[in-house]
């Protein structure tokens, strides 16, 4: 499975089992994502434990993510240091914040 | 499709006969009386695509016939119907290893011979339309090829050609994927005293991307006039201003936001007063610059966090400033040579561009790209990267 889908009512987490979030995966990732969309209440919750290389078609299925649901709070659970530097690098990391825990993520919502 | 049959049988009355029963069923009977006359036919005939051949015949029998065109090597595709009085399964078994398509015994009615030779017409329909299928898809994919490589000319002809400029020598290498892909450099003088230098790189790869690639390219290098998305007009003398690099970039961002978030671009764009020295830019999302410096030969990154462009309709956008030495040399990337790959895939890095700028450093600048290019090359093991590579350097000369 390349993403695990955890809906729990307020929330949904999305978790990535890949190691690399790129071109090939992207797509995916986006369709994932149409599907679910209209299940996403509060809080969305991406879980990137496992990616450990993402690519400008990654970070453009995430900047999409956060255009897609302007009206949803977006978390990034447990990047990894290149993920890190890649939001940094574009700032996405002012308008998704990281988490290092799902537990942590939605205790920043309360 | 006309009914054509080959009957190849060596007994003439027998021939005579099907050959009569089959004509009554509206079939264009073609005759041969052994197979290797069989094999004159078919050439002479090259529509034929089902052969009814008897089993035991001189020069060349039914079976011998029939491994002879269902060879890979014969260039035709035969539907091979096997007549024969034996219908004992070893026969069969011999039948089916040489190729055979089916069995009629010589006695079966005309109803059912009918009624099977429809059924291997219908197997040579479909075989046929795949096979035109099949040719359409080969000049429609040689035809995208094709347009591809057009694009790709174009796209290299959108590259800077005047690269020496008074103060300042550019050098750049700039590799296509296999793939058309959406980076793209150039330099430009703004006035006497600024060249504008910069490079883009649309995500993604493909006609959408390169087009966009081209679309941008357009928007900053017509600046003819005085006003311009580097220039702005003004009402006294010169009569113009330059753009800040971080309003070139505001203006870029806002004329490209795309609806589909598949298309976006990372740019830096920097000015250089050639005078003194004073280098200005911008970036948008994009990898750090590299920093040469000419006094010690050491190498620095200019990293700018910030948006990448097209994306946004928010974003804005910092110009900053850097004081260049005579001899310093500044290097613009896209991410398609720090994430190029090793056979154990591992990235190169941006940490080890910066150490090779380095290592590199006593080249001439002229050299120093290509080298860098090739070093990279050479350490991914690879003739083709996947990804676009775009490297452009600049040195500032002094006064």
């Amino acid at each position: 499975m390349q993403f695990e889908i955890i809906e729990r009512g307020q929330y949904t987490v999305i978790q990535v089992n890949e190691a690399r979030f790129d071109a090939k995966l992207a797509p995916s990732f986006r369709e994932e994502l149409e599907n679910i969309k209209g299940n996403i209440r509060d809080h969305l919750v991406l879980d990137l434990s496992e990616v450990r290389f993402m690519d400008s078609s990654g970070l453009g299925a995430i900047m999409g993510a956060y255009k897609m649901l302007r009206n949803s709070k977006i978390s990034i659970v447990n990047p990894q240091k290149p993920i890190v530097d890649l939001l940094k690098l574009t700032r996405m990391d002012k308008l998704i914040l990281s988490h290092p825990t799902i537990e942590a993520a939605l205790a920043a919502t309360a | 499709m006309s009914k054509q049959i080959l009957l190849v049988e060596d007994n003439k009355v027998m021939q005579l006969l099907m050959t009569n029963k089959l004509s009554s069923r509206g079939y264009n009977v073609i005759t041969a009386l052994n197979g290797l006359e069989a094999l004159a036919q078919l050439e002479k005939y090259p529509s034929i695509q089902l052969v009814l051949s008897d089993w035991m015949m001189p020069e060349l029998n039914g079976i011998e016939l029939c491994f002879h065109l269902k060879s890979p090597d014969y260039g035709r595709y035969i539907f091979f119907v096997l007549l024969s009085g034996r219908d004992d399964d070893d026969s069969i078994v011999e039948g089916i290893n040489a190729g055979a398509d089916d069995f009629v015994a010589k006695e079966t009615n005309i109803n059912e011979l009918d009624a099977r030779l429809t059924a291997g017409f219908r197997t040579l329909e479909l075989h046929n339309q795949l096979v035109a299928k099949n040719i359409e898809l080969d000049r429609a994919y040689a035809t995208i090829h094709q347009d591809l490589d057009s694009a790709n000319a174009l796209i290299q002809r959108m590259l800077p050609s005047q690269t020496s400029f008074p103060g300042i020598e550019l050098h750049y290498t700039h590799v296509p994927s296999a793939q058309i892909g959406g980076d793209m450099l150039g330099c430009m003088q703004l006035d006497e005293e600024h060249i504008a230098v910069y490079l883009f790189d649309v995500a993604g790869h493909g006609v959408a991307s390169a087009l966009m690639s081209f679309a941008i390219q357009q928007s900053i290098s017509a600046n003819s006039g005085t006003h311009s998305n580097v220039k702005r007009k003004k009402d006294t003398d010169p009569f113009y201003m330059l753009r800040d690099p971080s309003e070139v970039l505001s203006r870029l961002n806002q004329s490209y936001l795309s609806q589909d978030n598949n298309l976006y671009f990372t740019m830096v764009y920097a000015v250089l007063n050639i005078r003194n020295g004073t280098l200005t830019y911008a970036s948008a999302g994009h990898p750090p610059m590299i920093w040469l410096q000419n006094r010690n030969q050491t190498a620095q990154f200019i990293q700018q966090d910030s948006f990448v462009a097209g994306m946004f309709d928010f974003a804005s956008y910092k110009t900053e400033q850097v004081q260049l030495n005579h001899g310093d040399r500044l290097f613009l990337y896209s991410d398609g040579i720090t994430e190029a790959e090793s056979a154990t895939k591992q990235q190169y890095s941006e940490s080890a561009l910066k150490q090779l700028v380095e290592d590199l450093a006593h080249q001439p600048a002229n050299k120093q790209t290509e080298a860098i290019v090739n070093t990279v090359k050479a350490w991914c093991g690879i003739e083709q990267f996947d990804d676009d590579i775009s490297l452009l350097a600049f040195e500032w000369k002094g006064n």
